[in-house]
């Protein structure tokens, strides 16, 4: 394919200058006539001329000689040229080729990477809406020995003066919080705060046991002291507030 | 071509050489012939065949799953949250030893034992757990389930051969109990089994999608390949009016007094009067969502709306709204009150013994008096008591968007027994949820125009539009002006009457005690139901708190539950930054025959309860139709007027 071609273009490209045109601009002041533009008038005259030419320019065949080697050179580097021309496709495409797939790995990449964030993040959300649910805030601040208000005011802004009745927090007794945290897998917080609930538990058995024996041997106390006072009544019994 | 031009030139021309060169060609040929044959085959006949082969051995099909929606508080904390989770599975059969490469190339020896060490590590289970999971020749079991990505990915690094893991979800709590039973929870094949989860399951559900792609020999898909995809509808988020802090101050407070008390259960309802919107349905006990399995059965549902209890006393503001709507009474309407109401044959007495008083009306609601109100009420016609009670609502559900709720029972006036017709008056004989009762405080605090609870605020698509839930439209059931004199009744009885723990300070309250026989599961009545309705403030009634005790065991006049309500109301006040009230209370005279203000006040403090914080309200067991005859009143006989303060001298 590129053979035909290259044989083609010098015989279009090169004819004016170096071919018939050479030998007619020797010929003399006769007008040109090259193919389509030659004129009706000398349409006898080219028919001769065939026969004519080769006698004639027996003797002028140098400047043919010329031609071929430029001829040869510019078909030379037109190969070169689309060879280089098809390399440098099939490279681009190749490295396009291999871009994508690179981009490919790096999707992968990156996918996976989103994900573990985005479970990094699900866990940390998990944890903090774990410290956030109102009984495990309720918990941690009694923890810290804060008790809940007595009594509120509120400050007046028309009038600036305080209404109702607010008064410094006094120590009060531990307020047991009585709704149960959250029973949760999967989160560092909910299995901290199931075993401070479970200590809490243990704390408040061995406690309330502390307490059974001490009322144990208190209620043994009086009554020897009882004895002892030499009485055959037995002291009154009072009842605890709240049986 | 090459091989042949050699042995033609390099080789002296014999008939061996031509022989072996005819037969290179012809096995050429053969080879040739063999592709074409072969090439034609694959190409021509089983063409189709083939390239559906290769591209089912390319293509992937996954199913998107959709991502349920979250259900928030009115606050947008989050409430139920759905998160990645992995399922752990195992092909049994495929258990066996296997050379593991290791990092600098060399290859190390698994056993199964040493697999079932290194999965029992990393998945926390017990060694004998996973041994048995592995244990047997089932090409599919589980090892655990809702493993933690952390915990997959620790799983996914040993690289056994026989161990996968499935994506599924877990449905995350990070409330737990706080509004569980509102919130509800999924059971374990992702179904909806209550509360809101069940009945939004619709939206909150989404549709799943479809995706089908190709994937290159080594697992990673081919960027150019067609891809199909049908797109995942995740599913919308669910907003609700409770608020979570609201919502545990309200729990905490029920559970403290259930506690105390060793009630049976007790619930809070915690209400914004002006649109019924639901800040709080709080229970005393309530199931964590994330671990049904530990539940008590009746800690699944909200009682406030599944559980109907007969009101008491808090049905005569239905009463008093009827009686001064029809024009029968106003607040200070005044009636001769006899020590006990002979009606019909039937006795009705009240929960403290008196003589005979004269008393206006608001007296007679003030310190929750059965007699005075049987005899306004009764004016009305039984039909007009059962058409006032319908027009509250009662005996229908209130549409509220939680399953199982219940709608009491109002049966029609022709059923009513000769004590029933006088017994409704006060709340004995009709049965109806706490919910329902708040509703129809809700209506005297609002105007008269009642608005049915919703606790759906908003629902959130996943593009992030949001669309306000439909609200009911309000109805009104009676005049402002009668909504304005029970309202001042209301205050009375805080302020005057039987329930002066209710006060929350610095703000006008109102309401109304309630105590009724508690229907007993064996037949007749065990144990009592008390309760206490109230709005707050008076002058604009904003918020309403209904709490319900469930037979709390101790003296009739200390179960109640006023000082409950005012714990909650206080912290509900004081959460939505309300001003405190400016105004004065209302003053009406609770009783025409004597000087009202200071008797009134001195022998309230000096009467037995006081120097405790217990309950001094007017807690009044009424006596009911089945049971009323051989148990009337249960508080009357041994302890003659402990609570009253105006009454001694009667």
């Amino acid at each position: 394919m590129s053979g035909t071609g290259l044989q083609r273009r010098p015989a279009r490209t090169a004819s004016p200058r170096a071919g018939i045109g050479a030998w007619a601009a020797r010929r003399g002041p006769r007008p040109p006539v090259e193919g389509s533009a030659a004129r009706a008038l000398d349409a006898p005259r080219p028919a001769g001329e065939p026969r004519t030419a080769p006698r004639t320019g027996g003797s002028t065949r140098a400047p043919l000689s010329v031609v071929p080697a430029r001829a040869r050179r510019r078909r030379f580097s037109t190969v070169v040229l689309s060879l280089v021309a098809l390399v440098v496709a099939l490279a681009s495409i190749l490295v396009l080729n291999i871009q994508i797939s690179g981009g490919q790995y790096r999707l992968v990449e990156l996918r996976a990477q989103e994900q573990a964030l985005t479970q990094q993040n699900e866990a940390l959300t998990q944890d903090l809406e774990f410290y956030s649910a109102p009984q495990n805030l309720a918990v941690m601040a009694a923890d810290l020995g804060m008790v809940p208000a007595q009594g509120s005011g509120t400050v007046d802004l028309t009038t600036g003066t305080v209404e109702g009745d607010p008064a410094p927090a006094e120590e009060q007794k531990d307020q047991e919080i009585l709704v149960d945290h959250p029973h949760q897998t999967g989160s560092e917080a909910a299995d901290r705060a199931a075993d401070r609930a479970e200590d809490r538990e243990r704390e408040k058995a061995e406690k309330a046991e502390k307490d059974a024996e001490e009322r144990a041997r208190q209620a043994e106390a009086p009554a020897a002291d009882a004895e002892l006072d030499g009485g055959s009544l037995p002291a009154p019994q009072q009842r605890t507030p709240g049986e | 071509m090459a091989r042949a031009r050699s042995t033609t030139t390099g080789e002296d021309p014999g008939s061996f050489v031509l022989g072996r060169n005819h037969v290179g060609v012809a096995l050429l040929l053969a080879l040739l012939l063999v592709l074409a044959v072969r090439l034609v085959w694959v190409q021509g006949f089983d063409a189709a065949g083939r390239a559906e082969a290769a591209a089912a051995e390319r293509s992937r099909t996954e199913t998107v799953p959709a991502l349920r929606g979250e259900i928030r508080d009115t606050d947008g904390n989050v409430l139920a949250r759905t998160l990645q989770r992995y399922d752990v599975t195992v092909d049994q059969s495929m258990v066996r030893e296997f050379d593991r490469p290791k990092a600098d190339g060399t290859t190390e020896t698994v056993t199964p034992t040493q697999a079932v060490y290194q999965l029992a590590d990393a998945l926390e289970l017990e060694d004998e757990d996973v041994k048995k999971a592995l244990d047997g020749d089932k090409p599919f079991e589980y090892v655990a389930r809702g493993v933690t990505p952390e915990q997959w990915n620790k799983v996914r690094e040993f690289g056994l051969p026989y161990v996968y893991g499935q994506p599924a979800s877990d449905r995350i709590y990070p409330n737990g109990p706080v509004a569980g039973s509102v919130v509800g929870f999924m059971g374990g094949d992702d179904e909806a089994l209550g509360g809101i989860e069940q009945t939004q399951d619709g939206l909150l559900r989404g549709t799943d999608g479809q995706r089908t792609y190709e994937i290159s020999a080594d697992g990673v898909r081919i960027p150019v390949a067609p891809t199909e995809e049908t797109p995942v509808q995740d599913g919308s988020s669910v907003q609700l009016s409770i608020d979570s802090d609201v919502q545990f101050a309200a729990q905490q407070a029920v559970a403290e007094r259930v506690e105390e008390l060793d009630a049976e259960w007790g619930t809070a309802v915690v209400m914004r009067i002006e649109d019924g919107a639901v800040l709080a349905l709080a229970d005393s006990s309530t199931v964590d969502p994330n671990d049904i399995g530990a539940a008590a059965p009746e800690d699944l549902g909200a009682r406030a709306v599944t559980q109907a209890v007969e009101p008491g006393s808090t049905q005569k503001i239905l009463t008093a709204a009827a009686a001064v709507e029809e024009g029968i009474a106003t607040p200070e309407t005044e009636i001769t009150v006899p020590p006990f109401l002979e009606i019909d044959g039937q006795k009705i007495t009240d929960s403290f013994d008196h003589g005979q008083q004269d008393r206006t009306f608001a007296g007679i609601i003030a310190d929750s008096m059965n007699t005075g109100t049987v005899l306004v009420g009764s004016k009305l016609s039984p039909q007009q008591r059962h058409d006032w009670m319908s027009r509250f609502g009662v005996g229908e559900a209130t549409g509220i968007e939680l399953p199982g709720e219940s709608t009491g029972i109002l049966t029609g006036p022709d059923q009513w027994d000769v004590r029933q017709q006088y017994t409704v008056l006060f709340g004995q004989g009709v049965a109806q949820t706490p919910l329902r009762t708040a509703t129809v405080f809700q209506a005297i605090g609002n105007g008269g125009v009642q608005v049915e609870p919703r606790v759906v605020e908003s629902v959130v698509a996943p593009d992030g539009t949001v669309t306000p839930a439909e609200r009911p439209e309000g109805e009104r059931v009676v005049s402002e002006e009668t909504a304005e004199q029970v309202l001042d009744m209301m205050e009375v009885t805080v302020t005057q009457g039987g329930a002066k723990d209710a006060a929350v300070e610095g703000y006008r309250v109102g309401g109304k005690t309630g105590t009724s026989e508690a229907p007993s599961p064996e037949g007749g009545y065990d144990g009592y139901t008390t309760s206490f309705v109230g709005v707050a403030p008076v002058e604009d009634p904003q918020y309403l708190v209904a709490v319900t005790l469930q037979r709390p065991q101790g003296d009739v006049r200390t179960i109640g539950a006023s000082s409950t309500f005012s714990k909650i109301m206080g912290q509900v006040l004081r959460h939505y930054d309300v001003p405190p009230s400016t105004t004065d209370p209302v003053q009406i005279p609770l009783r025409t025959d004597v000087e009202p203000t200071p008797e009134q006040t001195t022998p309230e403090q000096t009467s037995p309860e006081e120097p405790e914080p217990q309950e001094t309200a007017a807690q009044e067991p009424e006596q009911s139709t089945p049971a009323g005859a051989p148990a009337p009143d249960p508080v009357g006989a041994p302890a003659p007027s402990p609570s009253r303060p105006a009454e001694p001298g009667d």
